[in-house]
């Protein structure tokens, strides 16, 4: 796990939850991984272990997580969980992609237009390698 | 683990020790010097040793009062005050430790001064006095010679007591002013040290008695015993009203 | 707990503490933020015992600062301790005076900030007196841990050795550390608590974490902000 690199004017609990989820969408972390404990979670990205702790709660308590009393901290997430997961925080940035886009003056086909020229230009990118 | 105030005490003693190491130094240095002079030196040479030896408990007697001028502005000027006034013991046994220490030094520097006398007088002086009573046999046939030396010893140390106690009381006082501290430190001392004589005249015990005292030394010694040990015994109750007042201030109204 | 109720203290023409109220409460690492010369450093002395309020109480536990000077551990911002001393004559000192002396701990830290016992207190560099009087203060399992500007004028790697020292030896619900600082974001992460001051009274406090949720901003930006309305 690399040192979290987080936004200090949003919530720093909500930050690690989002780290977690985005280790188990690219499959850093596998159901059944056990994770570091929140002491030694807390030394890794330097943050209060009280913060750690909240993060930790949360994550159990939306199950991604339980905790094997005398083991540690495992991953409880299954392969479904995972997927939705990574349905909700792509939902979230496409609610903001739109929200922002939208701000600028751009009509759905403008947008719809822009994003497939882009999708071109990366697809000819990738393909001129 | 106990943590008993002996311990602590003994913790603070150490510490206040080193910080008067110099001062030890230039009596013990001095010492050893000036014997080393009269051991290896001629026979002609060795009365020369005496006045050295006598500056020597002059300054012996001296230096402890100058130390505990340091031991307290020295707290201040390098901040551990920050650290001593932190800890959990109250103020008397601060200001006691480093009592403890001014004693130490007065009492080993005039101990140290005497045995080197004593050891002048044995070695290269005794042809110059009387051959009738050499030595410390003159203490044993003469009880009450001792008794004198002893209650002249005892006022001397009790005095330099009183002083050292008027130092802290009137540092701590200094203290209390942020911008005269200086000045409260020195009006402080000369009006205690005035007020304090003045309250032994009154009480027949003064220096003015103290004087006649000591220069009637051939005169009655039972009489001169005790008048010495009244003095000691008023400079005594002095200097613990003094510690106490220090002590007080110390933990109630001084602030950092 | 730590309570501060109508806290005022002045210095000459300077008010240091203006009718601050306030409480710290247990188990947690509480960030006391303002400018410098704000009240901090005074507050803190006064948690310490080292000073009185002129009006309005302090209490520690219930008890007068004073009275708890064993549960205090405080570590100034300035150099307190005795140049000659070495490392192991500064902890061997303070073994005999406090109780909560906890020499597992104390060897432990040694190896983890690298330090070493025979150093000389007024030899060292200014990072490694800092991380010895951090070493001195944390090896004490006292309930209330106050830092008086721990980071300042410390290069970034100790900095980072403080911090996590900090992090890696806090007791949650048994220990409180609170941290006076004016560089917010060294600390940011740090504090579960905030309470920023400015001229001996609270501008903003609160959790950190609300804090940043509900104004979605740093607590960097959150005091500029406090600190730009009280300024108009």
């Amino acid at each position: 796990m690399s040192q979290l690199d987080y936004d200090k004017s949003k919530a720093i609990y909500k930050q690690i939850i989002e780290d977690f989820q985005k280790q188990l969408i690219r499959g850093t972390l596998n159901p059944g991984d056990k994770i570091p404990s929140q002491r030694d979670y807390a030394l890794k990205v330097s943050v209060n272990p009280n913060t750690v702790q909240r993060a930790y709660q949360e994550l159990e308590r939306i199950g991604l997580t339980e905790t094997i009393r005398g083991q540690g901290t495992f991953v409880k997430a299954d392969t479904a969980m995972i997927t939705e997961i990574r349905q909700e925080m792509a939902d979230d940035i496409l609610d903001r992609f739109f929200a922002e886009m939208n701000s600028l003056g751009y009509s759905k086909e403008q947008i719809t237009e822009i994003v497939n020229h882009r999708l071109m230009e990366m697809k000819g990118a990738i393909s001129n390698d | 683990m106990s943590n008993s105030k002996l311990k602590m005490f003994t913790k603070l003693y150490l510490k206040d020790l080193h910080e008067v190491t110099a001062e030890i130094l230039i009596v013990v240095i001095g010492v050893a010097l000036v014997t080393a002079g009269f051991l290896l030196g001629s026979e002609q040479n060795a009365p020369l040793m005496i006045l050295p030896l006598v500056l020597l408990l002059g300054l012996a007697g001296l230096l402890p009062l100058i130390s505990s001028f340091k031991l307290l502005s020295r707290e201040w000027s390098q901040n551990t005050v920050y650290l001593v006034m932190s800890l959990p013991v109250s103020g008397a046994m601060i200001l006691g430790a480093k009592m403890a220490v001014l004693l130490t030094q007065y009492i080993g520097g005039t101990l140290l001064i005497t045995l080197s006398s004593y050891l002048l007088y044995v070695t290269k002086l005794s042809q110059y006095l009387t051959p009738q009573q050499p030595g410390l046999m003159m203490l044993y046939n003469n009880p009450q010679l001792l008794q004198s030396l002893l209650a002249f010893y005892l006022s001397g140390l009790v005095f330099l007591a009183f002083l050292c106690c008027t130092s802290f009381f009137s540092q701590i006082a200094g203290k209390l002013s942020a911008r005269f501290s200086g000045l409260v430190t020195a009006a402080t001392f000369v009006i205690t040290l005035i007020l304090s004589g003045k309250i032994l005249d009154a009480l027949g015990t003064g220096s003015n008695e103290l004087y006649h005292m000591m220069i009637q030394i051939s005169g009655d010694a039972a009489n001169y015993i005790s008048n010495m040990n009244m003095s000691s015994l008023s400079y005594f109750v002095l200097a613990v009203i003094l510690f106490i007042l220090a002590a007080v201030i110390y933990d109630r109204k001084l602030e950092l | 707990m730590i309570e501060f109720d109508h806290v005022g203290k002045r210095f000459g023409s300077v008010q240091a503490l203006d009718q601050l109220s306030l409480q710290f409460g247990p188990g947690k690492i509480i960030g006391l933020f303002g400018p410098n010369g704000a009240g901090k450093s005074t507050a803190m002395k006064m948690i310490a015992g080292l000073n009185q309020p002129d009006s309005g109480h302090v209490l520690v536990d219930g008890q007068k600062p004073r009275q708890s000077r064993d549960k205090i551990a405080f570590l100034p911002e300035i150099d307190y301790l005795y140049g000659w001393w070495t490392l192991k004559q500064a902890a061997d000192f303070m073994r005999s005076f406090y109780a909560d002396w906890d020499d597992n701990k104390y060897t432990e830290l040694l190896g983890f900030l690298n330090l070493r016992e025979d150093m000389k207190i007024g030899k060292i560099s200014k990072g490694q007196r800092a991380k010895c009087k951090l070493l001195l203060t944390v090896s004490r399992r006292a309930p209330y841990l106050l830092l008086d500007e721990p980071l300042s004028g410390i290069d970034i790697l100790t900095r980072e050795e403080i911090i996590n020292t900090l992090i890696r030896d806090f007791r949650e619900g048994e220990q409180t550390i609170i941290i006076s600082t004016h560089e917010i974001n060294d600390v940011e992460s740090l504090v579960d608590e905030v309470f920023f001051i400015d001229q001996g009274r609270i501008v903003v406090s609160g959790s950190a974490e609300e804090l940043r949720i509900t104004q979605g901003l740093s607590l960097v930006e959150i005091m500029k902000e406090a600190f730009r309305n009280v300024q108009q």
